[in-house]
This record gives C-alpha cells, sequence and structure tokens, in this order.
C-alpha cells in the first residue's frame, strides 16, 4: 500500500458531561491511505462519527483529546486550537456528507447560495460569474437537471435524495482530500440509498478523494468500500480489507456482526442478534470491551485488553483467540462456511 | 478485487452505476424566487435613520417618514407578487377587513348603551326638554342601525366625531393629530433604540454562552422583568435628571430631555428582544445545517451572521410590525411621569370622563392598528420565510 494520507495513533478521546468522564475512543489507531475507500463499522454509539469528527474539529466543546496523535499531511491534527487552524482543513482537505438531508441544508437560502458559499470560500481566485458557473457544474455533476433553475430554488422544494445530492455537491465543491460519508443513506428510501452511494462511488473516483464511510450496515459497506475497520466500545477491533472482512473475519464481534446479516440467515430460522448491550464508557473497561456479550471469551479477556495480533500486513485483529497460547476455537457454524466460501454473502 | 457482495443486490434497485439517473419521482417545477431578506434587513436599518428625522420633529421629517414607508410598501407590494402571494394577501386582508368591520359594529353597539351622560359637557345643569334637543341633534334618537349607517359614511369621510366632555366641540381627529406625533416620535426612537441594542445583545448572549455576554444579559434580562417598570422609570428618572442635571419634565424643543423618556421605554423591549433571539439562535446553532455548513469551512463569525442570526430572526419580525403601530398608543407611564403630552393615557382619561365619541373612535383606532400590525407581521413572515408558500401543496416529500 501506499503512504498513509492520515495517520491516527493511540487516541484517547474523552467527553466531560456533568461531572462524569466519557471515555469514547480509546487508543485508537488508524492508518488511512491515499486514494482507498475505508468503512467504518460498528453499532450505534461505538465511537464511529467521533473519530471522525477529531479530524475536522468538530467534536463538542466538552470533548478533549486526552493523548494520542492525529497526524494529516505533516501537521498534527491534536494540537490544533484556534479555528483558524481548522478553517485550513474543514472542507478545504477534508469534507463531510452528513447523515440526514433534511436537516442539513438551510431552509432559508436557495440550494445555488449554499453551494456557491461553498466554492468561494475554498476558491477564492474565482471571479464571481465563475464560481456561479462552478456552481452549476457541481449540481450537474450530482444528477440535477436544470440546475439553473434548480439552483434558485431552496431545499424544501427538493426531495430528500435531491437534497442529499445537494449536500454531495456543496462536500465535493470544496475539492477535498478527503470525503467523510457519515451514514449517508441512513435517511434516505431504499430506492434511493443505491443511486446516491453510486454516486459519491462514482465522483469519489473521478476525483481521486479519499472516501471514509461511517456505517452500520453492512450492505453499503460491501458497495462501496475496500478496506473495512470494525469498532467496538471506542476501539477498532478488527481492520482489513473488504475481502478479509468478510470471508477470513478473526475477531468475534466480527463474526456476531456477520452472523446478524438477514442476508446469511437460514430461512425459518431466527436471526442470529448480539445479546446484552454496549459496555458502560463512563465506567473503567477492564480486559476486552466485548468480552461480557462474547460467547467465545476467554479468562483473560476479562482481565486483560488484547493487543493488536497481525494476521497479514493489511488485517489484524484485537482479540486473545489470537495468541498462540489461546485454546483453539471454531467459529460459528455461519462463518465457517462463509470462511470455506460455501454460502455467498451475493444472497 | 471483487467485492460486490451485497452491492448486486442494491444494484437491482438502481439501474445502471455511476450514471446519475434522476428518477422523474425527484424532479418537480418549482418558482422563480427573489432573495427577500434584504428588504426586511434594509428596513430595519431604515429605523435609526427614522429616529435621527424624528428627533428634530419638524414636518419635512415626517414627510420622509412618510416617504421611507412608501417605498417599503411598494418593496413589498413587489415581493408579494414576486413571491404569488397575491392570493394570500388579499384573504388576509379580506379576514382583516371583516373583524375590523365586527369590531366596529360591536363598540359602536356597547357604546350606544352608556349612559346618555357622555354626550354633554354640562348635563347636570340642562332640564330634559334641552336634553332632548341635544339628542337630536347628535342624531340619538333615530334607530341604531340609522345611526351606525351614519357614523360608517363620516367614517370614511375621516370624520370620527367631536369630543363632547374632555374637549367640548373640538373634533376628535384634531385632538389626536395634536397629541400622537409625540408619542410616535418617542415610541419610534426606543423601538430603533431597542433593535439597535437587544439584538446585539441577544446574538452576543448566544455565542458567548455562559461567557460573559450571557451572564450580563441574563441577569440584565431578570432584572427587568422582576422589578416592575414603574420602579425603575422613577429611579431613572429621579438618578437621571440629577445626574444629566436636567429638569424632571420633558421639554418638546430640548432633545436632552428625549433621552431618558425614550432609554426607560427602550428597557423592556431591549429585555425581550434580547431574552427571543437568545433563545431561537441558540435553537438554530443545534441544527444539523449549521453543522454541516461548519464542517464545509465557514468561519464562525460568518456562520453566526449569514445562518444563525438570519434564521434565528424570522420568528421575530413577526412581530415588529404589531410593535412599531402601538407606539402610536404611547407609554402611559412614562408619559405622565415626564408630563409628556402624548396619547398615553388618553384613553383611560376619556373612560374616566365619560367622553362616549373619544372613548369609541380611541377603541376603533387601537383595535385597527393590532389588527394592521398581526397583518404586516403575517405577511412580513410569508415574505421572508420561503417555506411559507401558498402556490400548491408541493414541495416537501
Amino acid at each position: 500500500m501506499e503512504e498513509p494520507i492520515l495517520t491516527v495513533r493511540n487516541l484517547n478521546l474523552k467527553f466531560s458531561l456533568r461531572g462524569q468522564t466519557l471515555h469514547a475512543l480509546r487508543d485508537v489507531s488508524l492508518d488511512v491511505y491515499k486514494g482507498e475507500s475505508l468503512a467504518i463499522v460498528g453499532e450505534s454509539g461505538s465511537g464511529k462519527s467521533v473519530l471522525t469528527k477529531c479530524f475536522m474539529g468538530l467534536n463538542d466543546q466538552n470533548g478533549f483529546i486526552e493523548s494520542g496523535s492525529i497526524r494529516y499531511k505533516g501537521e498534527e491534527l491534536t494540537q490544533f486550537r484556534k479555528e483558524s487552524d481548522w478553517l485550513r482543513i474543514r472542507g478545504r482537505e477534508i469534507a463531510m456528507v452528513m447523515q440526514d438531508p433534511m436537516t442539513s441544508l438551510n431552509p432559508l437560502r436557495t440550494v445555488g447560495a449554499q453551494i456557491l458559499e461553498a466554492i468561494e470560500l475554498h476558491q477564492k481566485d474565482l471571479t464571481p460569474a465563475q464560481a456561479h458557473r462552478a456552481m452549476l457544474d457541481m449540481l450537474s455533476a450530482v444528477g440535477i437537471a436544470d440546475p439553473e433553475k434548480r439552483s434558485r430554488q431552496y431545499p424544501h422544494e427538493f426531495s430528500g435524495g435531491m437534497r442529499q445530492r445537494v449536500v454531495i455537491a456543496i462536500a465535493i465543491a470544496c475539492r477535498p482530500n478527503i470525503l467523510i460519508c457519515d451514514e449517508p443513506t441512513t435517511a434516505l428510501d431504499v430506492t434511493i440509498q443505491a443511486q446516491i452511494l453510486a454516486l459519491i462511488k462514482q465522483l469519489v473516483k473521478e476525483r481521486g478523494i479519499t472516501a471514509i464511510y461511517i456505517t452500520h450496515d453492512l450492505g453499503v459497506v460491501a458497495n462501496v468500500s475496500t478496506r473495512i475497520a470494525v469498532m467496538y466500545g471506542g476501539d477498532i477491533v478488527e481492520i482489513g480489507t473488504s475481502e478479509e472482512i468478510f470471508y477470513d473475519p478473526r475477531h468475534p464481534y466480527t463474526w456476531a456482526l456477520l452472523s446478524s446479516l438477514p442476508q446469511l440467515g437460514v430461512k425459518g430460522e431466527k436471526l442470529y442478534s448480539i445479546q446484552g448491550t454496549q459496555p458502560n464508557l463512563f465506567a473503567k473497561v477492564q480486559g476486552d470491551a466485548f468480552a461480557p456479550r462474547n460467547p467465545y471469551a476467554l479468562e483473560i479477556d476479562f482481565v486483560k485488553r488484547p493487543p493488536m495480533f497481525e494476521i497479514s500486513p493489511t488485517h489484524s485483529a484485537r482479540t486473545w483467540l489470537l495468541d498462540p497460547r489461546s485454546p483453539k476455537m471454531e467459529p460459528p457454524q455461519i462463518i465457517q462456511k462463509l470462511m470455506r466460501r460455501e454460502v455467498s454473502l451475493r444472497g | 478485487m471483487r467485492l460486490s457482495i451485497l452491492a448486486s443486490q442494491l444494484a437491482a434497485f438502481s439501474g445502471r452505476h455511476g450514471q446519475n439517473k434522476r428518477p422523474p419521482e425527484e424532479s418537480r417545477p418549482g418558482s422563480k424566487q427573489p432573495k427577500p431578506l434584504g428588504i426586511g434587513v434594509s428596513a430595519l436599518l431604515v429605523l435609526p435613520v427614522a429616529a435621527a428625522i424624528l428627533l428634530s420633529g419638524s414636518t419635512a421629517g415626517v414627510k420622509l417618514i412618510l416617504l421611507m414607508l412608501l417605498g417599503l410598501l411598494v418593496g413589498f407590494v413587489y415581493i408579494v407578487i414576486e413571491r404569488r402571494l397575491v392570493k394570500y394577501t388579499l384573504k388576509r386582508l379580506l379576514g382583516s377587513a371583516l373583524t375590523l368591520f365586527i369590531i366596529v359594529a360591536v363598540v359602536f353597539i356597547l357604546l350606544r348603551q352608556m349612559p346618555i351622560e357622555g354626550y354633554f359637557d354640562n348635563f347636570d345643569k340642562l332640564n330634559e326638554t334641552q336634553v332632548n334637543v341635544k339628542l337630536k341633534q347628535l342624531g340619538l334618537t333615530q334607530p341604531i342601525y340609522k345611526q351606525f349607517w351614519d357614523f360608517l359614511v363620516k367614517l370614511f369621510h375621516g370624520d370620527l366625531g367631536s369630543s363632547t366632555r374632555y374637549s367640548a366641540g373640538t373634533p376628535i381627529t384634531s385632538i389626536i393629530a395634536k397629541k400622537a406625533p409625540i408619542s410616535i416620535y418617542i415610541g419610534l426612537m426606543s423601538m430603533a433604540l431597542s433593535l439597535v441594542l437587544g439584538i446585539p445583545l441577544g446574538a452576543a448572549m448566544a455565542r458567548s454562552k455562559s461567557g460573559f455576554w450571557d451572564r450580563f444579559g441574563t441577569v440584565f434580562i431578570v432584572l427587568i422583568n422582576a422589578v416592575p417598570a414603574a420602579v425603575y422609570y422613577i429611579f431613572i428618572q429621579m438618578y437621571g435628571t440629577s445626574w444629566m442635571g436636567i429638569s424632571m419634565l420633558f421639554d418638546r424643543n430640548n432633545w436632552v430631555t428625549w433621552i431618558l423618556p425614550v432609554f426607560s421605554m427602550s428597557l423592556g423591549s431591549i429585555a425581550s428582544y434580547a431574552m427571543w433571539l437568545r433563545r431561537y439562535m441558540l435553537d438554530e446553532i443545534n441544527k444539523d445545517y449549521i453543522r454541516l455548513a461548519r464542517a464545509k469551512g465557514v468561519p464562525s463569525r460568518r456562520l453566526m451572521f449569514r445562518h444563525v442570526f438570519r434564521n434565528a430572526f424570522v420568528p421575530m419580525i413577526q412581530y415588529i410590525p404589531a410593535s412599531l403601530l402601538y407606539t402610536v398608543c404611547g407609554s402611559i407611564y412614562i408619559e405622565s411621569l415626564y408630563s409628556i403630552p402624548g396619547m398615553g393615557g388618553l384613553l383611560v382619561d376619556v373612560i374616566g370622563r365619560q367622553d362616549n365619541p373619544m372613548v369609541q373612535a380611541l377603541v376603533m383606532i387601537y383595535s385597527c392598528i393590532g389588527i394592521v400590525g398581526l397583518l404586516l407581521g403575517d405577511l412580513l413572515m410569508a415574505v421572508i420565510d420561503p417555506r411559507i408558500s401558498f402556490v400548491k401543496k408541493e414541495g416537501v416529500r
């Protein structure tokens, strides 16, 4: 693989909430490579969004980075204190598409004005006429017909899918290097979801943008990503290429996630679901965060936190099962079938 | 790497990838719309200027004000037509006219039930024949529908009748014409002052949530709302006049004496403008589109003004026409404290003196102002907020 464009090392982020401290990111390390499509999957509250918001300094004021580093283009993002520092990054280097297109556009400004604002902020050398032209091009690039007319309309005159196209146009108009898509299709109709994903995929490819998808939908992941990071309880528990994660998963949590895919369920049988709830991140997590819900948990899982075990140069997982001393554990039936490629995720 | 595990399923929905074919249900026709907010903002900028001109109190000033109002009206009508709000506007106008008519009728009928003393300045001295002659003269012996019709006809000619006891024989219009301007001047100035101080205060409070301005503003708002106005009015008058070394009473021709009444009058609205603006701005700040704007790299100052403030101001702008018009009524407290010869307390005064025609005229004027204020507020809202559309029920998915 190439040089990483963004490097996260041992990042610890905490939120102070009413006198309590929530340990939202526990020692996260991650490399993002240029031009790749990385998907970060995990349950709600596993820290996916918080992690990516760190890259843009968009976490709430009560969140603070305790230790660790985020390096982007030779700059240490954790050292950023002033807004002017972040303004060099936001939009210009890293842009974002958010979850709910119904609320992520300003209702009182025309769609065109909102795209134009992004263009004017990041391409200051353009004349107003050129910027206007660029705005119209952007609208047609995201598949909006009659951009001249549509640009003068307000968000309420657009449907959900169209609004998400506009949000994408705004993000792309900034000409970022990295595009973070925070559950870009969750709020959309199923029929529109695939179109929007295809659009993002195409734009990202055309413009050589590195994409980071945040999702809890493995269907989205399969469609768009080249690499997958599985997050649980504020940490990345397994990371590898999509191939590796889908056909050679090693972490019991990844097993559980895959087992609960409807596509893998057997007709007539109850669909697998993970028992219990996520760890309380207000309290100190002892050992492996997934251990209490993990049917394969070893005793050491409750005592000591497992290190990252490398399975291949691209694939590693944080579970004691990979330690040579641990007893041999058979993954669930369905996963074994998956690993032998007896079942296809193609449904 | 071949990885279309679930993609194929999803792909079945979308047809060919990468082609961005827009499904027909996503497109719909829309209307051309101008940017209406600029006019609202410039209307606000007009206010301080208007107040400055009013300070001179000359007729030229009045003419200028009328000219500005006319300009605003023209702009308003233009936007109404452009935004296709004509039908809505006409509907609201008709509704308001109907309400007004009902109020006029009710007031008229109620006041005819009042004791007849209210039509005489020397009732005790008259005998029954004299009373009857006077009543006949005034047309009060006719059936009530006839009286009402005559009243309406006179009303259309701008004749509100004459005062009977307050200032016997003087036409009511000339009494009001003498008193209203001074109330309007003071009211407009205090309104300009409260907008100029209250809005920045509210914005500063929202920006520095739980910072200095927020604490300062909260203390101010609580103080103003908790202490009865009459109390701090008196304190301002006592300490203000001695500090500035001026007399306690208002003198139209000495501008220094305008300061304290205008200031006292604006305190309450400064507090309420600041309070509401802070609240609306904090509402907006937590919305997704502000996050998105931040993520696209909008600097926070620009974010505050272009996005948060602008949108937070929309719900507030609704009340501005009404408060503008209510300046006509004056403030009973302040005008009596500084003995300002304005409209404040006039209604109470004429009710006390049982001047029936005056009561009737004033009640009608005040309710008219209220209705027109509400109407203008609604129209202004509709003009400024593009989401309020009356063209067709379409747009939102």
